[in-house]
């Protein structure tokens, strides 16, 4: 159980700058994501963290220690890696037991801890089978309860429901949510799935191209992106240039005024971001609105996704509700929202 | 009943070509083995087990064959291993070092190594030279030498294979254990060692197999004084002739080799699960 810092960490490979001069700090018992397209830096972090990357400058600290030079294995770290690396020639139950078995437990010490870790991980009477004869969704859990059952001071998660069906992911998360909650250990999870993400972390990490671009939590992420980039990895937005008026309200290229919050500090050109949960689809006839034309309809059942062109050329995306009528693509419509559900970035 | 594939047909003459040409005379020496002036008859294989030079000739063979494997294992695995960490680029010139040998013929290296090895050869003078033994050693013309020779050309038949099998060990296996708090020493013996097993066990049943045959090297550097299953067929059929024992001696040699060879394809087989 453990605090990890990051003192303007960077690491370069050759020319190419993985990451950039990082600050973070995760506090005990936090479950932290580090989000990101391919190439942005969360692996390397995660790499370094576990030591398995050497930073190119800067300290990683672990629980106030200083582990910048520590090898991976005096780390005390759980990782549990995209593949899982499974030892294919042992047992679950010898995996499982592996790094007890290194610290020099007792045989009975060990088979207590690893019985109560298969229990936790819901595979109790598999122990005897091999990785191999196991399906991804078990072996992932065996990865997490060999991750865990040396009670680590962190817990690091490399892409651990990458190669899991939807159905088993949306499951695998809740019981992975569920266990750290439990044993209060420190979590890092690195994903591109920003679902995942949102839904597993008490904080985010956005990061590209090797800079942290927010530091937030989910919901903080999502509704109050710092610029356009996690505007549009985190969710849907849909982003409106113009200028800022006076008291409330953007005018935007085309002439056109949109409603807009008040008090984001900023003036001069900005970027408006409106969620298409709360972008209204009106008729053509409505008193007020943007002036654009439905493109295409995406019906999900519960709801339907809207594709529109502003007149000026922008494209939008509003989600409407299921059980309404919808318009029909190439129908003349409104748009309209309520500017407390805006958000305002520097442009 | 599975349907024949037409391709099959084009292999048909090359079947009946391999069968005629090399398999019926196989089977005619295994007869050959069974068959005395009465008839069926196991005498030729009651003189073979009976007669104690033979069982000697046998006996010093398999002694030889497994000293020179468990030699390939020990020079082997370390080379495999120190080849599996060089970058791409050098692994290529040390498996070019070790390949090229195979383009050589057995002949003259084997000859090379009376260079190496005779009573002037380098090693001795060197060693004289340098005041640590006072008269040449033998290393030739015994069974010493002939391991060395042995050893020497089968080498690439352990390494190669074994170096593939390291390759496809994954890193990330490493990578995991160390995070789990293992050791160097620990993550070699207990996760890297046992993953390569397989095929090391496999390279040093093949090393085995091949030695028991072995001809050429045992006859140059043994100088005729380190007799060998081979060697001592040769004698056999060309010097005695007595060809009933010669194919007795025969068939006793297919048959250990059959059943090696099949504790081959086991540890093959394991390693491909694995």
């Amino acid at each position: 159980m453990s605090t990890i810092e990051l003192i303007s960490v960077s690491k370069r490979f050759g020319d190419v700058t993985a990451v950039e001069a990082t600050d973070l700090k995760i506090e005990q018992g936090e479950f932290v994501t580090l989000l990101g397209p391919s190439g942005s830096g969360k692996s390397t972090i995660l790499s370094m963290i576990a030591g398995l990357t050497a930073p190119s400058s800067g300290h990683i600290k672990i629980g106030g220690r200083d582990v910048t030079h520590v090898r991976p294995a005096q780390r005390n770290l759980g990782l549990v890696f995209q593949s899982y690396a499974l030892f294919p020639h042992m047992s679950v139950f010898d995996n499982i037991a592996f790094p007890l078995d290194i610290r020099g437990l007792r045989k009975a010490d060990i088979a207590q801890r690893v019985g109560k870790a298969l229990e936790q991980v819901r595979l109790t009477g598999l122990q005897a089978r091999r990785p191999s004869q196991l399906s991804g969704g078990q072996q992932q859990r065996v990865a997490l309860a060999r991750a865990l059952v040396f009670e680590p001071d962190i817990l690091l998660l490399d892409e651990p429901m990458g190669a899991l069906d939807k159905n088993l992911r949306e499951e695998v998360q809740l019981e992975l949510r569920q266990l750290q909650r439990e044993l209060g250990v420190t979590t890092v999870l690195v994903t591109h799935d920003q679902e995942e993400a949102l839904s597993l972390s008490t904080r985010l990490v956005v990061l590209d191209h090797g800079r942290v671009q927010q530091v937030d939590t989910p919901a903080g992420a999502y509704r109050r992106p710092s610029n356009r980039f996690v505007a549009g990895f985190i969710g849907t937005a849909n982003l409106f240039d113009g200028q800022l008026l006076p008291g409330a309200g953007l005018r935007l290229a085309g002439g056109d005024v949109v409603p807009c919050g008040a008090d984001s500090g900023l003036a001069g050109a900005v970027c408006l971001v409106v969620r298409p949960e709360h972008l209204q689809v009106l008729d053509a006839t409505a008193p007020s609105g943007l002036d654009a034309r439905v493109v295409e309809v995406v019906y999900f059942g519960q709801s339907a996704r809207i594709h529109l062109q502003t007149t000026s050329g922008v494209a939008v995306v509003a989600l409407a509700d299921g059980l309404r009528a919808f318009p029909v693509p190439g129908q003349a419509v409104r748009l309209d929202w309520a500017a407390e559900h805006t958000w305002v970035m520097a442009a | 009943m599975k349907r024949v594939s037409p391709s099959a047909w084009l292999v048909l003459p090359l079947l009946l070509a391999m069968a005629v040409g090399f398999n019926l005379p196989l089977l005619a020496m295994l007869g050959q083995s069974f068959v005395g002036a009465a008839g069926l008859t196991l005498v030729h294989f009651r003189e073979v087990f009976e007669a104690s030079a033979y069982l000697k000739v046998l006996a010093s063979t398999f002694r030889i064959a497994l000293v020179t494997a468990v030699v390939c294992v020990l020079v082997g695995y370390p080379l495999a291993y120190w080849l599996r960490r060089l970058s791409p680029r050098w692994q290529m010139v040390g498996l070019a070092l070790v390949v090229i040998p195979f383009w050589i013929s057995i002949l003259v290296r084997t000859y090379a190594w009376i260079v190496v090895l005779g009573n002037a050869g380098i090693v001795n003078r060197s060693l004289m030279a340098l005041g640590w033994i006072d008269e040449p050693f033998s290393f030739l013309y015994n069974e010493l030498g002939v391991i060395i020779g042995t050893v020497n050309v089968l080498l690439p038949f352990l390494v190669l294979p074994l170096f593939a099998a390291m390759l496809k060990i994954d890193e990330q296996l490493l990578r995991a254990a160390e995070t789990l708090g293992a050791s160097p020493w620990t993550v070699f013996w207990r996760v890297f060692f046992p993953l390569s097993v397989p095929a090391l066990a496999a390279g040093a049943v093949l090393v085995f197999i091949l030695t028991l045959g072995f001809f050429i090297t045992p006859a140059v550097l043994g100088g005729g004084r380190v007799p060998m299953v081979a060697n001592m067929l040769d004698l056999f059929v060309n010097q005695m002739p007595n060809w009933d024992l010669a194919s007795a001696i025969s068939t006793v040699l297919l048959v250990v080799t059959l059943a090696l060879f099949v504790v081959y394809l086991r540890l093959t087989r394991a390693q491909e699960q694995a």
